[in-house]
């Protein structure tokens, strides 16, 4: 018999890694806000995003219980498929020099900049910081859900994914807490080429499930096709760092 | 109002879509998958063939990107 972590495994990894990326983005802009406006503006902002996210998700996740599970497949399969191939493209040309690397604390110094340029609202909340902290954990936010939903939901595997985003939103915050500082160190792009693999072999699993198709070893597919992702985007790194370095010889 | 509405709109198709051509490509291929290979191969074959097109578009998308 399958065990049942061929598929939870990586569902949550999937959503821990995903989310973990996400939370960090979100940090460094309600981080950025505190320190150049005030904390309770961006606390507030930040809690007020949370909370919208949380009625929105209440409000239509479920309305999802209601469509077809071959067509949830489907349309999740191909969202997922759109979603983890652009991060898998990105984080390629990211290893491999062509486009430049995501960088914490390059965007936490222009956003305390911006923040800075405009004049301050005393000690009461302050809008500018309150909607900056808002649209972060909002935005965020919806990716967050977003990759719980579109992981989960096809495998009635909600419940997982939603451990795995937890996680990553609860060691984010502690770190924020203890450190004050955006998570600069975390290697963002090997993590967003990790989540690009899952979710991309998780796109392609779920239209396939969803259209019928019979994937040998059954949910094995899944493994597999995380190995094939991955062998290509390690192998296209390799490729295009070369093809660079000989570019910049000649 | 408007204005809000197309920024919304823009953050969110930003989400799937960075490069048109890529999406694009990725949208064509999953129509091939839902209409033609059904009725091209045998139901064990749909998947490897299809996550392979897949692989093919990223690594043809990868390989034309330009040199820094």
């Amino acid at each position: 018999m399958i065990p049942d972590w061929t598929h939870s495994a990586p569902v949550i990894l999937a959503a821990f890694l995903g989310s973990f990326v996400e939370f960090v983005e979100a940090l460094t802009i309600v981080l950025a806000v505190a320190v150049t406006r005030n904390w309770r503006s961006a606390l507030t902002g930040a809690g007020s995003g949370a909370a919208t996210l949380a009625i929105l998700v209440l409000l239509l996740g479920p309305s999802l219980g209601s469509v077809p599970i071959t067509l949830l497949q489907v349309g999740l399969g191909i969202l997922l498929l759109f979603f983890g191939t652009r991060w898998l493209r990105k984080a390629i040309l990211r290893g491999a020099g062509i486009i430049g690397l995501h960088d914490e604390a390059a965007i936490f110094e222009r956003q305390t900049e911006k923040l800075r340029s405009v004049p301050g609202a005393g000690r009461g909340i302050d809008s500018l910081a309150f909607l900056t902290s808002f649209k972060a954990v909002f935005i965020e936010g919806l990716e967050v859900v977003f990759i719980v939903v579109a992981v989960g939901a096809a495998g009635n595997l909600v419940a997982p994914a939603s451990i795995g985003a937890l996680a990553a939103g609860l060691t984010v915050a502690m770190i924020g807490v203890v450190v004050h500082r955006p998570l600069a160190r975390v290697p963002e792009n090997w993590l967003k080429l990790a989540v690009g693999v899952l979710l991309s072999a998780f796109g392609v699993f779920w239209i396939g499930e969803g259209l019928s198709y019979r994937w040998s070893g059954g949910d094995w597919a899944i493994v597999a096709m995380i190995g094939g992702f991955l062998a290509t985007a390690l192998l296209m790194i390799q490729i295009l760092r070369k093809r660079t370095r000989q570019a910049l010889a000649r | 109002m408007m204005n809000a509405i197309r920024s919304a709109w823009r953050e969110l198709a930003g989400l799937f879509i960075e490069d048109w051509r890529f999406a694009l490509a990725i949208a064509v291929w999953v129509v091939v998958g839902i209409f033609a290979l059904p009725h091209l191969l045998a139901a064990v074959w749909r998947g490897p063939v299809f996550f392979l097109g897949v692989v093919a578009i990223l690594v043809e998308n990868v390989m034309r990107s330009p040199r820094p």
